[in-house]
């Protein structure tokens, strides 16, 4: 049986540069004071009136361009072009192509092996580039290289330690690696924590992974308390600090974090306050949704409203931006597990175990539960010894017992298979889960329905009428397939009815969020 | 401003206005004609006062005079690579203007044939040879002016000026500065072309370090100046080209260390496009020089492989100069070889 609802902090996102650089992270307070240099484009233009030379027209084109005269670029570009057949210089070219037909600049950017090819090419030119080394590390722990990517890590964190980018990668990989006190260290000890807010959401949110409390949430909190609106630039910190109120049982101080965090949200403190929603009975709005890169938040919502194929193509989207990560990939295996697509689900398991190098206990038991569900029971039954021994299996007892239930009912053991789902179900009770206990449940009631088991009817109704006080959106999405039409409406309307609504006005100007209570 | 007609106190006749000098000697500021004395033609530079204000009257002025001063050490100290003035006084320019708008400070200097910039023309045939010779005379140029502890700060193509066949000087020390003594344009962000503007510049990073802050603009303009002799390529607006949106200078609020590494990413791609036009045999060590010479790093540029050793301040040209040399070297023997 899978969890849907593992913990989740805001860790700091780790994408390729170049993709970071199109996210509110990359963005400062822009300088007050701009260099003017019309008088030089002036001036450089008289020249070119006079003199139609290449070098001169060079000169000006790129002046122009940058001065944003596009025209007077233009005109330019058009002499070089004019004499393309004689000049050498193909860069030239390509420059002067690109400002007379007004084109960006097209950054072709290599996949995998191809990118790690590419990168190693531009790093025999200068290995002392610290961005390109984070982007070829994160390629490599994407493909499971880790220790590889180490060496270009550490480089990286030595020629930038001021580098925001550099930092916030860097504590990822070491989270991804399970170094978790280096991963604090790296934050603690930065030049930047002092100043930056986003330095400090991760520095906060990794003392939670190693379960303290960051020395700096106190005086957050205050600064949180006293600006009006939180800037975009605050939004991943306000949501770290409502992590650990959330985490301290201070739901009222954590509600009031994510709300702040909402007002303009990144994708993180947006995934996060998705995360919390049920919880804290947070309000999430479409145009909040529409953020930038928020595949994550965009999938756990649909998944809230019940709407799995949406869920689905998201956490695939998710899965993507994060390629080093399992927990897009256990997101997809749970959620194609809820739609019974068992073949993906498993294909999903097998890759979170590759790219997490089999460590994820987790995962583990995801790739269990589609084993046993597409007929591999003879693996499955090996493997679920194997896991049964394992020191972490004590805290993953529910969905051992579970799918041991699943087991025994796929193998045609019927009454073994009730026994152990009823186990699962109890131990989740007694441990105070109750989205354990829903999902327990659902997975119950449909393996009894598969299996044809004759008090399946009377396990159905059982699971239909505890889902309905359950939180979990997933046991609702299997046992409404198992249901008769009116039971089904119900279990619609439950769900629906979670998924709080309320009106809110967009303020384009200040790309704010302002709830109409 | 007409001076036409008129002799400067050292006898030298004001002839026809200069039209090509708008960019090779400050002439956004000045206005320039040839000067003619005993069958010489020369260049008088002078202040055109009425392009000002009375409020900017004084600090152009003082800007004018500061070059003159700067000019005067050169002279003195016989540096042959920088164009050498040869007369410094004022000039009657209205008899009927106030006093103090009746004088302007002008400058004669040798008359130059033109600059390097069709010499090195990316649409014209142009040999290795003569293209490490500019360089290789540029960084002797600058090393003689760094000997006397001053800072060009606006070297660009076309102040490099070529006498006769092969002559190469530096002219306009209209933005330069002399260690020790302050100069009127030393407040501004960017002292030099826009162009050419090294990056720290573009951000408005000020280093506390006289060398990092003057010396080493010297030597990221001469790694311009490698890039636009064999490509006419404006080198650092090209990088900036490929630099994400926020981490450009309109952009970008935080410190300026924080962006170098986003430069340097940048960089790295620029440098690896525009190779494809570096001579085959020369690419490797074309690029080492133009990523030494161009390190958004104020403090390590033009330093590469000098770590733990004295060869850095004053002297750090001198490993330049002989590799350009080196350089010209090679492609002149090879071509004789490739023609017998």
């Amino acid at each position: 049986m899978l969890d849907g609802q593992q913990p989740r902090r805001v860790v700091p996102r780790w994408r390729q540069s170049w993709v970071s650089a199109r996210t509110a992270e990359a963005w400062t307070q822009p300088p007050r004071a701009k260099h003017n240099f019309a008088d030089e484009v002036t001036g450089k233009h008289l020249e070119f009136e006079r003199t139609k030379t290449v070098p001169v027209a060079a000169e000006l084109m790129f002046l122009a361009t940058e001065a944003g005269n596009s025209d007077i670029a233009r005109t330019a570009a058009s002499l070089i072009l004019e004499k393309v057949d004689r000049i050498g210089s193909k860069s030239l070219i390509q420059a002067a192509k690109r400002v007379f037909d007004g084109s960006n600049e097209d950054r072709l950017v290599a996949q995998g092996n191809d990118f790690i090819r590419e990168a190693k090419k531009l790093l025999s030119i200068d290995f002392c580039n610290p961005v390109l080394l984070i982007d070829v590390a994160r390629e490599l722990t994407a493909k499971g290289q880790e220790a590889a990517a180490l060496r270009y890590v550490k480089t990286a964190v030595g020629l930038a330690p001021q580098s925001r980018f550099v930092i916030r990668s860097a504590t990822r990989y070491y989270l991804h690696t399970g170094e978790h006190e280096l991963a604090h260290d790296l934050l603690r000890k930065s030049v930047l924590l002092r100043s930056d807010p986003w330095i400090q959401a991760s520095e906060i949110a990794v003392a939670t992974v190693r379960g303290r409390t960051s020395s700096i949430v106190k005086q957050t909190i205050s600064a949180l308390n006293n600006e009006k609106v939180i800037p975009a630039n605050k939004s991943e910190l306000a949501s770290a600090v409502g992590t650990v109120e959330l985490l301290s049982g201070s739901e009222k101080k954590a509600k009031k974090l994510f709300q702040q965090a909402l007002f303009q949200p990144n994708d993180n403190s947006l995934a996060q306050a998705e995360w919390a929603a049920t919880r804290l009975r947070l309000v999430v709005n479409e145009a909040a949704l529409q953020t930038p890169f928020s595949f994550e938040a965009n999938s756990n919502n649909a998944y809230r409203k019940l709407q799995l194929g949406d869920a689905i193509e998201h956490a695939k989207y998710w899965s993507e931006d994060e390629p080093f990560a399992s927990r897009p990939l256990d997101t997809l295996c749970y959620l194609y597990s809820l739609e019974g697509k068992y073949i993906e689900a498993r294909e999903a398991a097998e890759k979170a175990i590759k790219v997490d190098g089999g460590h994820s206990f987790s995962s583990n038991l995801n790739l269990l539960f589609t084993k046993i569900q597409s007929g591999d029971v003879d693996v499955a039954y090996t493997d679920l010894l194997r896991l049964g021994k394992h020191p972490e299996a004590k805290s993953h007892a529910i969905q051992l017992l579970a799918n041991a239930g699943a087991l025994a009912y796929a193998t045609g053991d019927l009454k073994l298979g009730s026994e152990f789902y009823q186990r699962a179900i109890q131990a989740a009770r007694s441990r105070g889960e109750p989205h354990m206990e829903a999902l327990a449940r659902a997975f119950y009631a449909r393996a009894a329905e598969v299996a044809g088991d004759e008090n399946s009817l009377a396990i159905v109704a059982e699971a239909a009428k505890n889902v309905e006080r359950l939180p979990s959106p997933g046991a609702i999405h299997i046992v409404r397939t198992l249901v008769d039409i009116g039971r089904r409406n119900q279990l619609d309307a439950t769900a629906s009815a979670r998924v709080a609504k309320r009106r809110w006005a967009w303020d384009a100007a200040t790309n704010t969020l302002r709830a109409i209570e | 401003m007409n001076l036409q007609g008129k002799t400067t106190p050292g006898g030298w006749f004001v002839g026809e206005p200069v039209t090509f000098a708008a960019d090779h000697t400050g002439g956004y500021f000045s206005n320039c004609f040839y000067v003619e004395k005993d069958g010489k033609t020369a260049f008088l530079k002078a202040l055109d006062i009425e392009k000002f204000d009375i409020s900017q009257l004084m600090g152009v002025m003082a800007g004018f005079e500061y070059e003159s001063e700067l000019l005067k050490i050169c002279k003195d100290k016989r540096l042959s690579r920088i164009v050498q003035v040869i007369e410094s006084d004022r000039i009657e320019r209205d008899p009927n203007a106030s006093a103090v708008l009746r004088y302007v400070p002008f400058l004669v200097f040798e008359l130059a044939e033109g600059d390097i910039r069709n010499s090195v023309d990316a649409s014209s045939a142009v040999s290795d040879q003569w293209r490490f010779y500019v360089l290789h005379q540029t960084t002797l140029a600058l090393m003689q002016l760094h000997g006397q502890a001053i800072a060009h700060q606006d070297l660009k193509p076309s102040n490099v000026l070529l006498f006769g066949a092969d002559k190469l000087k530096l002219g306009d020390l209209g933005r330069s500065s002399l260690r020790g003594k302050q100069a009127p344009h030393d407040g501004l962000a960017l002292p030099g072309a826009r162009n050419y503007a090294p990056f720290e510049q573009r951000y408005s990073h000020v280093p506390a370090d006289w060398v990092e802050r003057r010396l080493s603009s010297d030597v990221f303009h001469l790694g311009c100046l490698t890039v636009f002799s064999f490509t006419n390529i404006c080198f650092p607006e090209y990088v900036m080209e490929k630099l994400p949106e926020p981490y450009r200078p309109d952009n970008w609020g935080a410190a300026y260390i924080e962006v170098m590494p986003h430069i340097q990413s940048s960089l790295a791609i620029a440098i690896q496009e525009i190779s494809v036009d570096f001579p085959s045999r020369f690419r490797a060590n074309l690029i080492s020089i133009v990523l030494d010479l161009c390190h958004p790093d104020p403090s390590r540029r033009g330093r590469a492989n000098t770590e733990g050793s004295s060869v850095a301040g004053l002297l750090w040209l001198q490993r330049y100069a002989s590799r350009f040399d080196i350089l010209e070297k090679t492609s002149r023997i090879r071509e004789v070889g490739k023609n017998a």
